[in-house]
């Protein structure tokens, strides 16, 4: 290995010159190569025109990572993963604090994710902090998987234009007295949360807070993947955001038993308040078979949620055949009316999980099959499935 | 002395978009054989590259290129023409 002589350097600040967007896993391949960059250019950026930056890389690498600091920089995205032989204590600077310090007024897009947590330092929650009052103005998207104060959090919820919100491990005791000094709530379109105070949250978001009103008609994404339970009353509160068209719940059941708490009123009333709904997921099906929600649920929301294209919910099958032939044979003129109305969503694919199929014979099968087809008429597919009753009745589908 | 068209930034800015959308090869291709292209091409063609193939940039010798991939790049040297990797092949 030679140092670069400097027509050679000056050819590759050339080219760096030109790039707008650098993105990807940065491994210690490139270690040797950023060593150059900075010898190329030890007072100014490499990349003046660099506009979005998008780094999944290791702690060791992040002494680097102002070389990519641009007076243009639109979009920081910096995910940082665990490095077996890296050891935090050994660091002599935050480099990622100190990057983040620079980062200009322009910023639209910042998203800091760093494992292990502990890297996430005082120093850089206090340039966080800096870095929403300095970019307030233009911030639209917000991923932050550090633990933030309640200050920080108050100020999020100060931003003008904020369109996106990913937050993790920050409570809401914490700004709960901040909300009635809050002048608004950003006008979010997605919000993700990964807390463990869910419930708290969705409350308050979803209360008759002045603040918080604009947010119950413009949120659209609704992600609670850090939440391990549904329950009829968090969804009670979820369902005050009427224009949902993606609500994610994804959690699993614990082994011993099957945590699915909603019945098919719950699922009726669920999609009654959320028409808009174009993915819904509630959680991972297990095998239990002992949830209170039946196959009548799948007709409430093909009926009256029209544009769904995903839907994961546990629904019982121990006496699945005569559910639906209760469904057909009904006087209850509000079932009757769902069932005979052609408005239906257009599923192809249904996942099912490890929900089992418990079928008596060819007869059940026919039943079923009609069953579905008339909740899904597009269903060719049984997705995710376990066991030989679902096979056959995927087969009868596609006849 | 370059056509008056080759001046128009709005004429070469979609023809150098069109050509680098064909692909690395076309593009440096275009680069080549004109001067008046040459900064509107590479602009385009560089915006959106691997640091990968910035690295490659830097002849044998300087990095060891234990892990860079030797894509094809375009190279141009005072005193030589236009040279790229991929026409050396």
């Amino acid at each position: 290995m030679r140092l670069p002589t400097q027509e050679e350097r000056d050819r590759l600040l050339r080219y760096a010159f030109w790039i707008r967007q650098v993105a990807g896993v940065i491994t210690r391949r490139f270690e040797e190569f950023f060593e150059i960059l900075q010898l190329s250019s030890p007072t100014e950026t490499p990349f003046p025109n660099l506009r979005r930056l998008n780094w999944r890389t290791y702690p060791s690498l992040l002494r680097f990572l102002h070389l990519f600091l641009s007076p243009r920089t639109t979009t920081f995205s910096v995910i940082v993963y665990p490095d077996a032989s890296f050891d935090p204590n050994t660091m002599e600077r935050d480099y990622l604090a100190e990057t983040v310090a620079g980062l200009p007024t322009s910023l639209r897009e910042l998203t800091l994710c760093v494992h292990p947590a502990r890297l996430g330092s005082e120093e850089l929650k206090e340039e966080v902090l800096n870095t929403i009052r300095r970019c307030g103005q233009t911030l639209e998207h917000l991923e932050i998987d550090v633990e933030l104060s309640s200050v920080t959090i108050h100020h999020v919820m100060q931003l003008p234009n904020l369109g996106t919100w990913r937050l993790s491990r920050s409570s809401l005791p914490a700004i709960a007295g901040a909300a009635e000094t809050a002048t608004y709530l950003p006008a979010l379109h997605s919000l993700a949360l990964s807390v463990a105070d869910t419930y708290d949250w969705i409350s308050f978001l979803a209360s008759s807070y002045p603040t918080v009103n604009g947010l119950r008609s413009t949120l659209t994404d609704l992600n609670l993947r850090g939440h391990h339970a549904v329950n009829p009353t968090l969804i009670a509160q979820i369902c005050a955001f009427k224009n949902l068209t993606r609500l994610d719940v994804g959690w699993s059941c614990p082994e011993d038993e099957c945590a699915f708490a909603l019945t098919d009123d719950d699922l009726s009333h669920l999609s009654l308040a959320l028409p808009r709904l174009e993915w819904l997921m509630l959680g991972h099906q297990c095998d239990k078979n002992t949830c209170q929600a039946t196959f009548r649920s799948l007709l409430f929301l093909s009926a009256r949620c029209p544009k769904l294209t995903f839907l994961s919910i546990h629904f019982n099958t121990v006496r699945i055949a005569r559910d639906i032939e209760s469904l057909f044979e009904t006087g209850d003129p509000g079932v009757k009316e769902l069932r005979d109305s052609p408005t239906r969503c257009q599923i192809g694919t249904l996942s099912v999980s490890k929900t089992p199929l418990p079928l008596g014979g060819s007869d059940e099968l026919d039943v079923v099959k009609r069953g579905f087809l008339n909740v899904f008429p597009q269903l060719r597919e049984i997705a995710r499935r376990y066991g030989r009753a679902w096979q056959s009745l995927t087969e009868a589908l596609r006849k | 002395m370059p056509h008056k068209v080759f001046e128009v930034d709005e004429i070469l800015r979609p023809i150098a978009g069109y050509v680098v959308d064909l692909g690395g090869s076309s593009a440096i291709a275009l680069a080549c054989c004109c001067r008046a292209l040459e900064e509107p091409v590479l602009s385009l063609y560089w915006e959106c590259q691997r640091l990968d193939k910035l690295a490659s940039v830097l002849p044998e010798g300087v990095l060891k290129r234990s892990g860079h991939d030797r894509s094809p790049y375009y190279v141009r040297t005072p005193g030589n023409s236009y040279v790229s990797d991929e026409f050396e092949r």
